[in-house]
């Protein structure tokens, strides 16, 4: 499934929130005919240029007392003419910031007169072009006239979708004014996206600026958005393996997949999770587990401190003082210096991988994994460092032993927990 | 009815108590666990009258065996009951096809839950008796009888030379087509250094350029890892629940028993399948081995 992006009517209203440009992927900027003006227009595009959001022109019957949602009776050559100079308006002033315009959507009324007649479709995309050029893809419903007639003048074309507006059991929009045309209420807009987006049936969904609560909905939707956009793929038939974005909570990530329906485990590493289930009871999407934790900042847990005491005495001490051209108290000293995190909680039962070392002291693995590592062993390789709750085989440069900790409680579990803070105090 | 025990006498080979597995617990780094070949115990189990995955004994060579306290009726891999009387002993042989091994009690081994499950994990010196193998002289308690014996019709439960079925992935980025097509295409032999950690395979070696450098990935029982040397090794019920190396496929749980019941020496081949063909092998397998009761 390709990315689906959110894009969101901006530029209309005076007191317009600015963190709709942060939410929207691309903003449809109002040029001039249903609302906006150079003062406007500047505003959106600098806005734009802040958060990397794509510039698309956002054109309309030239009707502000009606919003452009009034179906108005204009030859199509006035029409080509309005769209053009509304989208060079647009473009100019772009041109000044130095950002460029790569989407045009048609606004209201015009979105929907255009997409049904051949002929004001083929009229507003020859407006397009003469303001825009052909490198521009026209955001429009999936079938229709504006689709044919982008692709006669080799526009690339977005199909869209709108995440708070209702639809009729055939698929389309219910007319404005009418009950249930507008969706507020997260959840169903939410429902929506879902449906828009996992369908592969749309390339980018709409959230209108001027809906009631547009910010929260803008919100919900991006976080919707995002979430299924996170790579997913089978671990055989019972497990999926989703790649988690650096800014997500690990800990929260692991709970929160943990605890849905006919999940029977979730595992967190550095850049994955993975959900384990039985293959003939498969879960929902459990991206959409995330969504929530995307939308919001969550505060990580209360991070335990845990210190460990370590006599440096490992047999890979000296060999890694001499790679790092270091004395082995140096390595020692450098090694306890770090308040350490926990990155996974695997391998072996309450084995925790522990970074970031200092750079200094970073060494690859053994070339050749050792039969036996004695238990608490403590190990370096790469940018991590660990004890090894068991005696097992391993892979790891031995630099010390832990003294009095146990990592692993038959009853409890493991000790160490994702997120937790770890010192090493160096003893003897 | 007097509490029972069973009674090691003699061993021929390494024997565990083992059962259906402590699934949930991958997060603390504990492996699901289960029975290496689970259609086996599955069937011992059902054979005197117990849940499926019940704990029993899973042994790589001969046990003798005594029954203490009351009358034990056993079942080896599923075969009709015997009724071992208080103080009698029983000789199981060893595995005469497969690579191991169950002997059910009725009532199942009563030994400590730990975390969920019953049976050893020798890594961590949980589960089991004394989280250890055993040795003669053990004496492991028996749960009480629970209900009429099922009988499970155990011949020719599965073709030995027939594919492995598994799903390419997920790291396929880390290999060429032909590494793929070589996996597909080759016949690889069980090595002798398999245990429930993992069953290495000979043959052909799956050269890849993954240096594993990567961060630790997360893991399952029937992933396909690729060492450096481009040895394959099919992680088992007691699999490290992370680890660096790419995995080039996964076997499907369907097959995770007739996997581990390959001895060392014996040929294993693979084949591929989508994830609606390894769902319904899945379905067939709970059907059959677990009276259609869905997995625990």
């Amino acid at each position: 499934m390709t990315e689906c992006l959110l894009n969101i009517d901006l530029g209309e209203l005076p007191d317009e929130d600015a963190r709709l440009y942060a939410l929207a992927q691309v903003a449809n900027i109002a040029c001039g005919g249903h609302a906006g003006d150079d003062a406007s227009m500047r505003r959106a595009l600098e806005l734009c240029a802040r958060h990397g959001t794509r510039v698309c022109a956002h054109p309309s019957y030239e009707d502000r007392e009606g919003f452009g949602r009034r179906a108005l009776d204009v030859t199509p050559d006035v029409l080509r003419g309005q769209v053009a100079s509304q989208c060079a308006r647009l473009s100019r002033l772009a041109q000044e910031q130095r950002v460029p315009v790569v989407y045009a959507k048609l606004h209201g009324a015009l979105y929907h007169a255009a997409n049904t007649s051949p002929v004001l479709a083929r009229a507003v995309v020859e407006g397009i072009v003469e303001a825009l050029g052909t490198g521009v893809t026209l955001i429009a419903p999936a079938e229709g006239s504006l689709r044919d007639a982008a692709r006669n003048a080799g526009l690339a074309h977005a199909r869209e979708g709108f995440a708070d507006r209702g639809t009729l059991p055939d698929g389309s929009l219910i007319p404005r004014g009418q009950p249930g045309a507008v969706l507020t209420e997260a959840a169903k807009v939410r429902e929506n996206t879902v449906r828009l987006a996992t369908q592969d049936t749309v390339d980018t969904v709409c959230v209108h600026g001027d809906t009631p609560g547009a910010v929260e909905l803008a919100r919900e939707v991006r976080a919707t958005l995002d979430a299924l956009s996170l790579h997913v793929e089978p671990l055989g038939d019972g497990a999926l393996r989703l790649t988690l974005p650096d800014s997500l909570e690990r800990r929260a990530a692991r709970e929160v997949l943990r605890a849905l329906p006919g999940v029977v485990d979730a595992v967190v590493t550095e850049e994955h999770a993975c959900v384990y289930f039985d293959p003939s009871a498969p879960p929902d999407e459990p991206r959409l587990a995330l969504a929530r934790l995307l939308r919001e900042t969550v505060a990580p847990p209360e991070q335990t401190l845990i210190t460990l005491r370590v006599r440096y005495d490992g047999p890979d001490l000296e060999k890694v003082a001499t790679r790092a051209g270091l004395s082995v108290d140096e390595v020692a000293r450098l090694h306890a210096a770090r308040e350490y995190s926990v990155r996974c909680v695997g391998f072996l039962p309450g084995f925790a991988y522990l970074g970031e070392l200092d750079p200094r002291i970073v060494v690859p693995r053994l070339p050749t994994p050792r039969m036996r590592v004695p238990a608490l062993a403590v190990g370096i390789a790469g940018g991590r460092t660990g004890v090894y709750p068991f005696a097992s085989p391993g892979g790891w440069n031995l630099i010390g032993t832990a003294l009095d900790f146990t990592a692993f409680h038959p009853d409890r579990g493991a000790v160490l927990q994702l997120g937790d803070r770890v010192r090493f105090e160096r003893v003897g | 009815m007097m509490a029972g025990w069973l009674e090691i006498v003699g061993m021929g080979g390494p024997a565990t108590v083992q059962d259906g597995g402590r699934p949930g617990q991958m997060h603390h780094g504990v492996p699901p666990g289960g029975a290496l070949v689970p259609e086996l115990l599955a069937l011992a189990n059902r054979a005197v009258g117990n849940a499926w995955d019940a704990a029993a004994l899973e042994c790589l060579g001969s046990l003798e065996l005594r029954a203490r306290g009351r009358p034990l009726r056993v079942s080896v891999d599923g075969r009709s009951e015997q009724v071992v009387s208080d103080g009698e002993s029983l000789r199981v042989p060893a595995p005469e096809h497969a690579s191991i091994r169950y002997v059910a009690v009725d009532g199942g081994l009563d030994v400590q839950e730990v975390l969920g499950g019953r049976g050893t994990l020798l890594v961590a010196r949980l589960g089991g008796h004394e989280g250890r193998v055993l040795r003669p002289g053990d004496s492991l308690p028996v749960g009480a009888p629970r209900g009429p014996s099922e009988q499970v019709d155990a011949e020719g439960i599965w073709d030995d030379t027939a594919p492995i079925r598994l799903m390419l992935g997920p790291d396929t980025e880390s290999f060429d087509a032909l590494m793929a097509a070589s996996l597909l295409g080759s016949t690889f032999t069980v090595s002798s250094a398999s245990d429930r950690v993992g069953m290495r395979l000979q043959g052909p070696a799956l050269a890849h350029g993954d240096e594993g450098a990567s961060t630790s990935r997360p893991m399952v029982r029937g992933a396909i890892q690729v060492t450096l040397s481009g040895e394959p090794i099919i992680l088992g019920p007691d699999h490290p629940t992370t680890g660096g190396y790419p995995l080039i496929a996964t076997v499907i749980r369907a097959d995770w028993g007739r996997l581990g019941a390959r001895r060392p020496g014996a040929t294993v081949e693979f084949h591929a399948v989508n994830p609606d063909e390894a769902r319904e092998a899945w379905r067939q397998h709970l059907r059959r081995f677990r009276g259609g009761a869905r997995a625990g």
